[in-house]
This record gives C-alpha cells, structure tokens and sequence, in this order.
C-alpha cells in the first residue's frame, strides 16, 4: 500500500475531508485496503473513547506535597557550608589555643593541677557538644540541612570562608586542569550522590583538599561556564559547596 | 487553560525561582501531564511518580527553556522522556509491591473506575504497544494533539510521528480484534 493511500485513509478515519468520495472508493478499491481502514477505524475509535482522566483531590494534595518537600530539600547555593573536616580542624586548633592558655595561667598562677584538670573536663565537653552536633550534621544528608546546624557551624565558618578554595577547584575543573585520576568506582559515586540527596546528578571528576571530593553536575549536562558544580564530601558523601 | 505567553512569563520567574509561578504552572498542567504519564505508563500510581518527576525535571531545567515551543510541549515533553525512563527501569528490575502509604483498597478503586471509562481490553492493548508507538497514539489520538504538536513532544519528525501511529493503531486494531475473536 502507498504512503498516499494510508494517509487518506487515516484522514478518512479521523473525519477531516471535506469531500471523502475519493478516500472511500480507495477503500473499496482492495481488501487490503479495506482492512487497512477497519484497522485504523477499530483503533482510532477506541482511543477516542478514552474518557480524560484528572487527579482526585487527595492525588493532587500528595503531587504538590512530594513536589514541594522534594524542591525544598534541593541544596541550595546561599547555604553553602564548610567542609566537615575544615570545621573540625578549626574546633582541634581553638582546643589547642584554649588548653595552651590555661596551661600558661596555671604555671604562672601556681593552681593545683586538680583545678586545671577541672577547666578542661569542661571545655572538653563543651566541644564535644559541638562535635555532636557536628556529627548530627554529617549523618544528615544535604537535602536535611537544618537552619540550627547551619547556625551551629556559622561561628567556624565566619573563622575562614572556605568558598574561595571551591571557587577556585570550581574554576579549575572548568577550565580542565583538575585531575582524571578517578579512585572511587561507579558504583561508590551512584550511592554517594544519592545518599547527598543529588541522584539526578553525575560525578565529573574528583579533588582532595584535606579530604576527598566528588564534583557533580545535573545528569543530561555537560560541563559548562553557567553549570552548577556541587562538591560532595566523598565519605560522609555531604554537600560541601555549590558553585553557580 | 492560560496562554502561551503567560506560561512562558510565569516560567521564566520560575527560573528565577519564584515558587508562587511554579504552583500557577502546576496547577495548569498536572491533569494534563498526570493524563499523558497515565496513558504511557497504565497505572496511577506510576503515573503520579511521573508527573512528579516531570514537574521537578521542569523546576530544575526551568531556565534552560528558550521559548521556541509553548511551555504544555516541553512539560509534555518532559513528562514522555520521564515515562520512557521508568519503563526502562521497570523492564530493568521485577515488579514491586505496592509502597506502604497507599491502600491497596484505595487503588483497585481507582483502577476500577478508570476501567470503566474504558472499552473492554482497551487498557491491555495499550500496554502491549511499544512505549514509542503507544506514546504516539497517546498524544494524537487520546489527548487530540495535531501532527506537528505530537512530533515536537516527541522530538522527532512528523512522518515519523504519521507512521507511529499508523503501525501503533494497526497493532491495537490486531490486539483488540484477537481479544473479540477470544
């Protein structure tokens, strides 16, 4: 049959001629070619039948709900949050300023050891309440940062933004001067970025500053000036930083 | 239905990240789109996981949309690629059980009334097509797109959409004809 003679009958079948004379003596012209209309007829018939279908409404409250819980647990640029180690190291250098200095008081100031003792039991275990949090913040994934532990770690943040370094790796991985060198396995950055909450993302690469990270961009694009870069802290698998 | 214009002003404050823009284009196009991903996919459940998926797809990409087709064709658009997707992984991996938060009452209700719109084994000659040839017939026949609309959802030439759904109708005609036989 000729691509002429289907589209006629298709036409036919759909109801948009104006004159159908032509069409229906084509029809008649075979069995082939009527079989071909009775195909298309039988089909077309029933798909139009087809009643619309909308949500219920309790379908439509879950749709927005799941839309919108999943839009806010995007991570977001403005929240960017410095890397756990680099938070760490911060608390481990104020612990040596803190200790050093009572150490200084307390030989020149001659107390018991008892009562030097005492001070760092305490301020031991108020950085350990930080590191708690801290840990809080890491078993979360990005998609649950919450705004108190962001305000819990502002104070180390404020010490030495780390979002100069990112930028910076950002711009080299833009510019192709990061390392290919890949140590972790397909697999390994699948379940990382998904535990990030980024599984629409694919890694592009990988960079160590003082830990591991994986560089992320949407699945689907390719690298570009204007592609947001989400670093992700490769063992806690955490969003550090994005770079937009 | 709002304009085409608007939709596309009310997406570019989306990419803006206007939230109250991006309700207004849901509340648009959910039926719609919930309607297409029910038609491809053949089950509510998989289908309301596909127009959320859509719609998030749509926030994300919201900026890269240029305007040379009308917001309803990339959401329709987004909303195929996304079922086609889904079946790939649904091919991929066995069927899984209902997930906990729905009633399985609540469900064979649902799929009881949307059967009854439907002629008998019209829901399962559909589901036999290849997803390319039942996305075709979906677009043009169910949803009336014309030729031209369905080849740009598709993302591919209108002879190849004419031809979809010439061989996607004369599949179902030959499914529903060895149904009636049987």
């Amino acid at each position: 049959m000729r691509k002429r003679d289907i589209e006629l009958i298709s036409a036919l079948v759909e109801g948009r001629l104006d004159d159908e004379s032509e069409a229906r003596a084509l029809v008649e012209s075979s069995r082939a070619h009527r079989e071909e209309y009775e195909a298309q007829k039988l089909a077309y018939d029933a798909l139009t039948s087809i009643p619309n279908v909308t949500l219920t409404e309790s379908e439509q409250a879950v749709l927005r709900r799941d839309v919108w819980s999943q839009l806010q647990s995007q991570p977001r640029a403005t929240k960017t949050k410095a890397p756990w180690a680099l938070r760490w190291s911060f608390a481990a250098a104020g612990l040596f300023v803190v200790v050093g200095l009572l150490l200084a008081v307390d030989l020149a100031g001659g107390n018991d050891s008892t009562d030097f003792v005492q001070s760092f039991a305490n301020i031991s275990s108020s950085l350990d309440g930080a590191g708690a949090g801290e840990t809080e913040a890491a078993e979360t994934t990005a998609a649950t940062s919450t705004e108190e532990d962001l305000e819990g770690a502002a104070a180390l943040d404020m010490a030495m933004p780390p979002v100069e370094v990112f930028a910076e790796l950002a711009a080299q991985a833009r510019s192709g001067e990061l390392s290919s060198e890949q140590t972790r396995t397909k697999e390994q950055k699948s379940s990382c970025l998904e535990t990030a909450g980024l599984g629409d993302h694919q890694v592009i690469g990988e960079v160590v500053e003082d830990e591991l990270y994986l560089l992320a961009i949407p699945d689907g694009e390719v690298l570009g000036p204007d592609t947001p870069i989400t670093f992700v802290q490769a063992d806690l698998c955490l969003v550090s930083y994005i770079d937009e | 239905m709002t304009a085409p214009s608007h939709d596309a002003e009310l997406l570019a404050r989306v990419a803006k990240g206007d939230h109250e823009a991006f309700t207004d284009i849901m509340r648009t196009h959910e039926n719609r789109v919930f309607s297409v991903s029910l038609r491809i996919m053949g089950d509510r459940e998989k289908a309301l996981d596909a127009t959320q998926e859509t719609f998030l797809t749509a926030f994300r990409k919201a900026h890269q949309f240029q305007g040379k087709a009308a917001v309803g064709t990339w959401l329709y658009r987004i909303a195929v690629n996304t079922c086609y997707d889904q079946l790939r992984k649904q091919k991929r991996r066995p069927a899984e059980p209902l997930p906990d938060h729905l009633d399985p009452a609540d469900q064979s209700a649902l799929d009881a009334v949307e059967a009854a719109g439907l002629r008998p084994g019209l829901r399962e000659a559909l589901d036999s097509l290849p997803p390319e040839f039942r996305a075709a017939v979906v677009l043009s026949d169910v949803e009336g797109m014309s030729l031209p609309e369905t080849a740009e959802v598709l993302g591919v030439p209108v002879g190849t959409v004419k031809s979809r759904v010439f061989r996607g109708r004369r599949l179902l005609a030959k499914h529903l004809g060895n149904q009636t036989a049987t």
